[in-house]
């Protein structure tokens, strides 16, 4: 739910200084609004993860270049609806081991939130049909499989002792498509079978 | 609505496995003459509320063959009224209708494909790759005296996927099922195929 | 597949196939609607907002508006939009069958709360000219099924 808006610099103004003016519209209300700490700004970027932290609206942004005497038209965004659109960041992941098992715990990510203070809230609280796609990877045999998980734990059982396994796992919400977003891959490497040291 | 020299295409119908639905009709044959079709459907929504409109099929405005894959046009488990007609430079023969309409719930579902294999003692299957309105009913057991089955639906094919760690001593039988929730039904179940863990197989 | 729970009415429908066909005409339906300022499907009357005894009553009725006066009116001339539409008018045709059966074994009551706000609905929709009303509440339709999922 961090909603930043983006765009290109206009294509004729190399070398000129140009600065951007943005405000925003939500869906359905009388007026566009303005977004103080975005007017007259030189960089091509304006956060509005504020202004759209209510993930049941729908909302516009149009963005206009000033340069010396001139400003261009306003371009405007689509309608932009933060509940269906944004991306769902990877959970973090926690590996314990042991000869032969991994244990995998994973925690959603969180909301994005404005102010650190402010209460903490759960992307599972807001998508209950949160899922898990799960890869698991043995560097030795260079074998992969995957699988997908709902719960936040996982026990891979019955691996090869004294083996490096990676792990990278993918939030998703059954639904449309959005943009994936792996974990980084996290590794471990399983313990030495006491077993197998007295054959 | 075209010249009435062009004959049209006779014989309709519908063949559907699997939830690929295939219409096809008998091809409009013109001596060094390349005949192309044009195919067109309406759902029940269309024939209900707005019947004068019929709305060009996917692929298939125009083919050139006499056969038309319309599995993406039919998208609702409802009937659906399919037609088409033959196009020869700027002459367009009458439409012809399919006599009956048609429903995907009709279709013919068979067991899927199923490729059971042992990685060190884990038992993994990789199912047919049927599409996404697919899912499989698997159904595993180990072959001795007290059989107790278990079952897992799995949401897609094409993946390998594990079902269960094997314990050396007895085979392990699996079979499945697919089914098909959009239409309420489900295929027979597949044969089933056993696999053994020998003594001392490596871990996974 | 996913239950929706209308009171005593249950059914079961495909909302994710619904939503991703919705999504692959969405941002061109929504360009056409040109008044921005104005929202039909209010959060005042939301499903989800409603006695559950009285969900199946006002879904019954809002499918009927889709079906009666957005999807008949919503004029294009490019196939692609015009088969998904399709593709969401059959299948809006198939939940309203569902909900006819619940209706026809009374367990789709239409009280005074669903009642109001169909009427609050319909009198926002009237306010726009026939066509622009439908592409508007087209162009609503991922509230519609947001509001549905929440009675899963």
């Amino acid at each position: 739910m961090k909603n930043v808006l983006h765009w290109n610099p206009p294509e004729n103004l190399q070398g000129v200084e140009v600065t951007y003016t943005v405000q925003y519209f939500i869906y359905g209300q009388k007026r566009w609004l303005n977004k103080p700490e975005c007017k007259n700004i030189s960089r091509t970027y304006c956060d509005l993860s504020d202004e759209t932290s209510d993930y049941e609206h729908q909302y516009y942004a149009k963005v206009k270049a000033i340069w010396e005497t001139n400003c261009s038209k306003w371009t405007e965004t689509g309608r932009f609806y933060p509940f269906l659109e944004t991306q769902i960041g990877p959970p973090e992941i926690a590996l314990t081991t042991d000869e032969k098992s991994i244990s995998i715990v994973l925690t959603a990510p969180d909301k994005w939130k404005s102010n650190p203070e402010d209460c903490t809230i759960s992307m599972r609280q807001i998508y209950s049909n949160l899922k898990y796609n799960v890869s698991i990877y043995n560097i030795k045999s260079k074998r992969m499989w995957s699988q997908c998980v709902t719960n936040h734990t996982l026990v891979l059982s019955w691996l090869e002792p004294k083996t490096l396994y990676c792990v990278q796992v993918e939030s998703f919400v059954p639904g449309p498509l959005r943009p994936a977003q792996p974990s980084q891959k996290q590794c471990i490497s399983t313990l030495e079978d006491p077993t197998s040291a007295l054959k | 609505d075209g010249g009435e020299a062009l004959p049209a295409p006779q014989n309709l119908s519908v063949h559907s496995a699997n939830m690929k639905h295939l219409l096809m009709w008998s091809p409009v044959v013109l001596p060094r003459e390349t005949v192309y079709y044009s195919v067109e459907y309406q759902g029940e929504y269309e024939s209900l509320y707005t019947s004068h409109i019929w709305i060009p099929s996917k692929w298939c405005s125009p083919i050139e063959d006499a056969e038309c894959d319309v599995s993406d046009d039919i998208t609702a488990t409802v009937p659906y009224n399919l037609r088409v007609r033959a196009i020869l430079g700027s002459q367009t023969s009458a439409w012809s209708i399919l006599e009956q309409p048609f429903n995907r719930n009709s279709t013919i579902l068979t067991p899927p494909g199923m490729e059971v294999s042992r990685n060190g003692f884990h038992l993994v299957i990789e199912l047919e790759d049927l599409g996404p309105q697919f899912e499989f009913l698997v159904v595993y057991w180990r072959r001795e005296l007290d059989t107790k089955e278990h079952a897992k639906v799995l949401r897609r094919g094409g993946i390998p996927v594990h079902l269960e760690t094997m314990e050396p001593g007895a085979p392990y039988c699996v079979k499945a099922q697919a089914q098909v929730k959009a239409i309420g039904r489900n295929s027979a179940f597949s044969q089933a195929e056993c696999v053994e863990v020998q003594g001392e197989a490596l871990p996974l | 597949l996913q239950t929706l729970h209308l009171g005593s009415c249950v059914i079961i429908t495909n909302l994710q196939k619904i939503q991703s066909e919705f999504s692959e005409i969405r941002d061109s339906v929504q360009a056409n609607d040109q008044n921005i300022d104005f929202r039909v499907l209010r959060n005042a009357g939301s499903l989800q907002d409603t006695e559950p005894s009285d969900r199946c009553c006002l879904l019954r009725h809002l499918l009927g508006l889709y079906l009666d006066r957005v999807f008949r009116n919503y004029q294009t001339s490019d196939h692609h939009t015009l088969r998904k539409i399709s593709s969401l008018a059959n299948s809006f045709l198939t939940i309203k069958k569902d909900l006819q059966l619940c209706h026809t074994y009374t367990t789709c009551h239409c009280g005074e709360e669903a009642t109001e706000k169909y009427r609050q609905i319909l009198s926002h929709f009237e306010q726009l000219e026939p066509q622009a009303a439908a592409v508007k509440v087209l162009g609503e339709l991922d509230i519609l099924l947001r509001w549905m999922k929440e009675t899963e």
